[in-house]
């Protein structure tokens, strides 16, 4: 939409290199938004990865840009929004084993609509206004499935199973045909025909069902022909994780997923999400603000500030020793239940305004450790610790005291 | 199940409308002119008066002419028109398949061009074909529907003409001068088609070319408006948004996901326009001599023509009022949400 | 006419030009006195102690006798504003403008001199000897800038994207010309609109008449330019009292509901049962004369339900929100929770409805004139221009030009309204 198309994209992708375990890897992304009031630069070079099998958790306050990271991802910016810079290398699994690595930014609009709800799929925040108001909750599902599936297989292989059940109860000159039509369809087995457009959309419709049963919607097939706004706030939701991972994607965004359900319902659905990706051997990117859903759920974390990532490192590590002072400050800010305090303890000061953003380091006016330093050049990433990620000229936690 | 309801619920609210309807023209005859004067001339002897008054009903009290008057209605009993010359019922069925058939076309072409040239101006927002559409739509808006007509037929009948272009015929609704026609439905485009009679349908279809243009013109521009409109809300909608995360090619976004719920208020606007094409047809009958309701309407307003007046416009609310519900019902069905919500 | 005559008969009977002088020596003196006292009570307020409250005593008991010497010029002002209305209303005369001008300019002048003037002048000279008081300075100035920058703001980018779409601008600018030629109708018309040269019938455009002459000899420039006066007339006031009628209405409707929003439902159902223009007929059918005066009656019938139902549904909207339950805790009244509160947000899709709607109105009259229901024969109005026209089309110019004044005068209206409507929409104004 916003990024130029190449010429050749074979030579693009050929020329990436990605380690097998990773599964995405965002290099540098940078994203603004232009607007009556002037260039609202939404991300400032965000980098981070995803592996193979983690839950990655992109934590921050509202308004720090992780929304504008999964549409950047999708490549759904939007007018005015314009993704500027960086790479978003993809590991794109073909089903015969062959391995692409692909910059997302640079790929065709074509390819990435292929990516797009078929490798990579996103959960949105509220489930009011996600789904399609005039469409059944099935029609939705087997669309998708639809779109990026080939069938004919699932296809065959469901008329084989009908026949030979028929065969079961079959007598004589019924027998006889029965087995024939049989053998006939067993060759095609190695390449089967294309389905018509009805047997198409009947098995999608019934894999739309399987689909409802994954995320554990109760009477599914009634459920499929209803009405979003038939449907409470939880299944609707649960509808919609279905949408997405009706073509077993690679990598699952959920995008505040949870944010507008009650506290119960929050915990089935990311319980949900936690089976369904070892079932689905997917990744999951989950985006929220709740450190407790973190905690409980990732196994990575990538802590976002302005735009910008501060602190990336696995869950344990950032919880039992978080370096950056603005993830220690959010940590020291959760109230613990076993100590009593008159006052709670706040990061000073407010999100900035991200057309004007501080110079420097984006977190320095809100920092107690900051420096000149601070507010005259951009920290550069490094890896700290094994593993541990940080952007800061004044690391805290286990290094603090070790200036730079 | 829910839609029978909505469908019941929706035909009970407009029986009051129609009832409403009804009383409003039998007093409107009223206020018009005193009754009797349908029964007297000049000549007729004072002394005579209250006699004839008597005879026909007009001394009893209000409502117990009010309950004549529905009586004579549903009997079919709708009096005599003085400006068409013959019974108001036998008027209507020759002067209302005219202004159908005309209103019809008119509404065909607007609805055929005016929702996918609203859709082209959304979803090209601001580039050329949109400011273009907007203009066209705009001046569509504004202009008086009787002088577009009267432009229309001086450019495309006498400057063609003059031109010695082929031109479009000044009015009327068939050529009556080469073609014979023995009326059955009295729609000319049915009733050619029946009889097998092919000139006389292209004949008809040509002598609808111009008026029909008129007529539709504005109701294009409606819908146009409205579509345009409805469909840039849409297309900031989350489910559009979703459909995109979906992989689905832009194409199938608009014409699946998009249109459908844009056409929501859209019908609503084509319901109304009825009502618009009844007022042109008004307006533009006479500019294209078209034997319809329009043109017997203003003739009998003009002359106090009472029972032409309360006919004509018994018809026209009721086309109102029925077009209006077959919008709720169509509304129904393209919005679930109204049905099982 | 005499030299001091030029500028017509006041009301007690001598000329406008001979009552002047006197008039406004009598402002000027009043203005003097007035601002003598405006500055002395705004040096006492200083001189006296830095008490705030006195300080706003002292202005308060100045401000109390000034609006009594005002009084008196007031009550002048209030006649010559009659004299104001009574021009207006016999506006569509084209005989000696003078008239009416002197009438208007006078007033205007009494206004200013009388009224506004004086009142300001103490109200500023006050307030700003009050602002070097320090501490009201401190105080005032930085809550002033508070409340008004999100309003200011608004109102700039409001401007601004007025600015930047120049459709709305060009509808402005030919209203304003409309306007003009309403108000110097005499002055730029070579020919008076009922002026008829029957030597000269359905002549095409020359040089003694720029777009020609009609089937009676008129001039068909001149006619039009003076139709403006009465088709802009029908115009504005019946939207505008359609929408005081319908609003209230509405509004009460939609705020009391139970029985009076049933009823009002009901009847506005049996209106839109009709189509605007063949209800309109039927009125004047009924009313008996067919005259512009019922013409304005019919089409007031015929469009106040559009308001009444436009501001019923904002109301419901608003009654539901929580700011009404907020000042219904207070104690407000219902009366004043509805004006105060209700009204103001009800007002923005009001304002975009009375701008379209003039544009409809103006082709409804047209086209009641059209049919023959409107003017006399014989006047100047566009749609009766068209239909006299209609057996003569092909002398286009006879139906052209009224034609195309009715359609710029509706695309202006048109083209404004969409504009509004576009600028005021908040889906559409978060850049």
């Amino acid at each position: 939409m916003t990024v130029d198309e190449p010429t050749n994209a074979d030579e693009v992708s050929s020329e990436i290199h990605m380690d097998p375990d990773v599964v995405l890897d965002v290099k540098g992304l940078k994203t603004n938004f232009y607007t009556y009031e002037g260039v609202v630069k939404a991300l400032d070079g965000i980098t981070f990865t995803l592996k193979r099998g983690d839950t990655l958790a992109l934590v921050g306050e509202t308004g720090c840009g992780k929304s504008v990271t999964a549409k950047s991802i999708m490549r759904l910016v939007d007018s005015p929004g314009k993704i500027e810079a960086g790479e978003i290398l993809f590991l794109d699994e073909k089903e015969d084993g062959e391995d692409v690595a692909k910059d997302l930014l640079k790929i065709s609009e074509d390819e990435m609509r292929k990516i797009r709800g078929n490798k990579i799929a996103i959960v949105f925040q509220d489930p009011a206004t996600y789904p399609n108001p005039v469409f059944r909750i099935g029609d939705q599902i087997s669309e998708v499935i639809n779109l990026h599936q080939d069938l004919s297989l699932e296809i065959l292989q469901d008329k084989i199973a009908q026949l030979e059940d028929a065969l079961r109860h079959a007598e004589g000159e019924t027998l006889d045909s029965i087995q024939q039509r049989l053998d006939e369809l067993s060759k095609q087995l190695d390449n089967p025909p294309k389905p018509s457009d009805s047997e198409a959309r009947k098995a999608a419709k019934k894999k739309a069902i399987e689909m409802l049963n994954l995320v554990r919607m109760p009477s599914a097939a009634e459920i499929a022909n209803q009405y979003p706004h038939e449907l409470s706030g939880g299944m609707r939701q649960r509808a919609l994780i279905a949408m997405s991972l009706s073509c077993n994607p690679q990598i699952l965004i959920a995008d505040e997923a949870t944010t507008a359900l009650d506290v119960t319902v929050q915990a089935q659905v990311l319980g949900l999400l936690n089976d369904l990706k070892s079932e689905l051997d997917a990744s999951i990117i989950i985006i929220t603000h709740d450190l407790g859903v973190v905690a409980e759920t990732c196994t990575q974390v990538a802590v976002m500030y302005a735009g910008v990532v501060v602190e990336y490192t696995n869950t344990d590590e950032l919880f039992s020793d978080p370096i950056h002072p603005y993830t220690s400050g959010l940590l020291e800010a959760i109230p613990k239940i076993t100590v009593k305090v008159e006052k709670l303890t706040q990061i000073k000061g407010t999100v900035p305004n991200l057309i004007s953003p501080p110079s420097g380091c984006r977190f320095h006016p809100r920092c107690e450790f900051a420096t000149q330093q601070c507010s005259k050049e951009r920290p550069p990433r490094e890896e700290i610790k094994p593993g541990h990620w940080i952007e800061c000229w004044h690391p805290q936690g286990s290094l603090s005291g070790r200036k730079k | 199940m829910k839609l029978r309801d909505y469908i019941i619920r929706r035909l009970l609210l407009a029986i009051p409308v129609i009832i409403g309807v009804l009383a409003i023209t039998f007093v409107l005859s009223y206020v018009v002119g005193d009754p009797i004067t349908l029964y007297t001339t000049e000549r007729t002897r004072p002394e005579a008066i209250p006699g004839i008054r008597a005879e026909h009903g007009l001394n009893q009290p209000l409502y117990i002419q009010f309950f004549y008057y529905l009586r004579d209605l549903i009997s079919g009993n709708w009096g005599y028109s003085r400006t068409a010359r013959m019974d108001v019922t036998s008027a209507i069925a020759v002067k209302l398949p005219a202004t159908i058939e005309l209103a019809l076309v008119a509404m065909i072409f607007a609805v055929i061009v005016g929702i996918p040239l609203g859709i082209i101006s959304a979803t090209k927002k601001d580039k050329i074909a949109d400011h273009i559409t907007r203009v066209v739509a705009l001046a569509g808006v504004s202009m008086p529907i009787f002088w577009f007509a009267l432009i229309l037929k001086y450019v495309f009948f006498y400057q063609f003409f003059t031109w010695g272009l082929p031109f479009l015929p000044e009015g009327g609704r068939y050529s009556y001068e080469y073609i014979s026609y023995t009326p059955i439905t009295n729609f000319l485009l049915i009733d050619s088609i029946a009889t097998g009679n092919f000139i006389l349908f292209f004949d008809a279809l040509v002598h609808l070319v111009l008026p029909g243009f008129a007529l539709g013109y504005l109701t294009l521009a409606i819908i146009t408006r409205m579509m345009r409109s409805s469909m840039l809300e849409v297309l900031k909608e989350d489910y559009i948004t979703l459909a995109r995360s979906k992989g689905l090619r832009e194409r199938v976004v608009i014409y699946k996901h998009a249109l459908r719920n844009a056409m929501i208020p859209t019908v609503t606007v084509i319901g109304l326009a009825f009502g618009g094409l009844m007022t042109g047809a008004v307006l533009t009958e006479s500019i294209f001599s078209w034997p319809g309701l329009g043109r017997w309407s203003t003739r009998a307003i003009l002359t106090s023509d009472i029972p032409s007046i309360n006919a004509f416009t018994l018809i026209v609310a009721f086309i109102f009022v029925g077009a209006n519900l077959i919008v709720d019902l169509v509304y129904g069905t393209l919005d679930p949400r109204i049905r099982y919500g | 006419m005499t030299e001091t005559d030029t500028w017509g008969t006041a009301v007690s009977g001598q000329t406008v030009v001979e009552e002047t002088p006197l008039a406004l020596n009598i402002f000027a003196i009043m203005q003097f006195v007035v601002a003598l006292i405006g500055i002395g009570g705004g040096i006492s307020a200083l001189l006296a102690s830095y008490n705030l409250y006195a300080a706003e005593t002292v202005a308060l008991v100045t401000f109390l006798g000034v609006m009594i010497i005002i009084f008196l010029p007031m009550v002048i002002v209030g006649y010559l504003l009659i004299r104001v209305a009574l021009a207006v209303r016999t506006f569509e005369s084209w005989s000696f403008p003078w008239v009416i001008y002197g009438n208007l300019i006078m007033a205007g002048l009494a206004i200013l001199a009388g009224g506004l003037v004086p009142f300001i002048s103490i109200a500023n000279i006050v307030m700003i000897c009050l602002l070097f008081v320090p501490v009201i300075k401190e105080h005032w100035w930085e809550i002033f800038k508070e409340d008004m920058g999100p309003r200011s703001k608004e109102t700039k980018y409001s401007l601004y994207l007025i600015r930047r779409s120049p459709l709305v601008v060009a509808g402005v600018i030919i209203i304003a010309a409309y306007v003009f030629m309403v108000f110097f109708a005499p002055f730029i018309t070579p020919y008076g609109p009922t002026e008829r040269n029957w030597s000269q019938t359905l002549r095409p455009p020359s040089a003694e008449h720029l777009w020609g002459t009609d089937q009676n000899g008129g001039d068909v420039f001149s006619m039009v330019i003076w139709a403006t006066q009465i088709d802009l007339k029908i115009a504005v006031t019946v939207v505008a009292v359609a929408l005081i009628m319908g609003s209230f209405i509405g509004a009460s409707a939609g705020y009391f509901g139970g029985a009076l929003d049933e009823v009002v439902m009901r009847i506005t159902d049996v209106f839109f049962a009709f189509p605007g223009l063949i209800l309109a007929m039927a009125i004047v059918a009924a009313l008996g004369q067919r005259n512009l005066d019922n013409i304005s009656i019919a089409l007031m019938l015929v469009w106040w339900p559009t308001y009444a139902r436009l501001v019923r549904g904002q109301v419901l909207i608003e009654r539901e929100k929580l700011y009404v339950e907020a000042a219904r805790s207070v104690g407000a009244s219902d009366m004043r929770i509805l004006v105060f509160h209700i009204l103001p947000n009800t007002i923005q899709p009001v304002i975009v409805q009375a701008t379209l709607d003039m544009g409809g109105v103006l082709l409804t009259a047209a086209g009641l004139s059209f049919i023959g229901f409107g003017a006399e024969a014989g006047t100047a109005e566009w749609g009766l221009m068209i239909s006299q026209g209609q057996t003569h089309f092909m002398d286009y110019w006879v139906t052209f030009y009224p034609g195309m004044a009715i359609l710029l005068c509706a695309l202006s209206f048109n083209l404004v309204g969409d504009g509004v409507r576009d600028i005021l929409d908040p889906k559409l104004r978060r850049r």
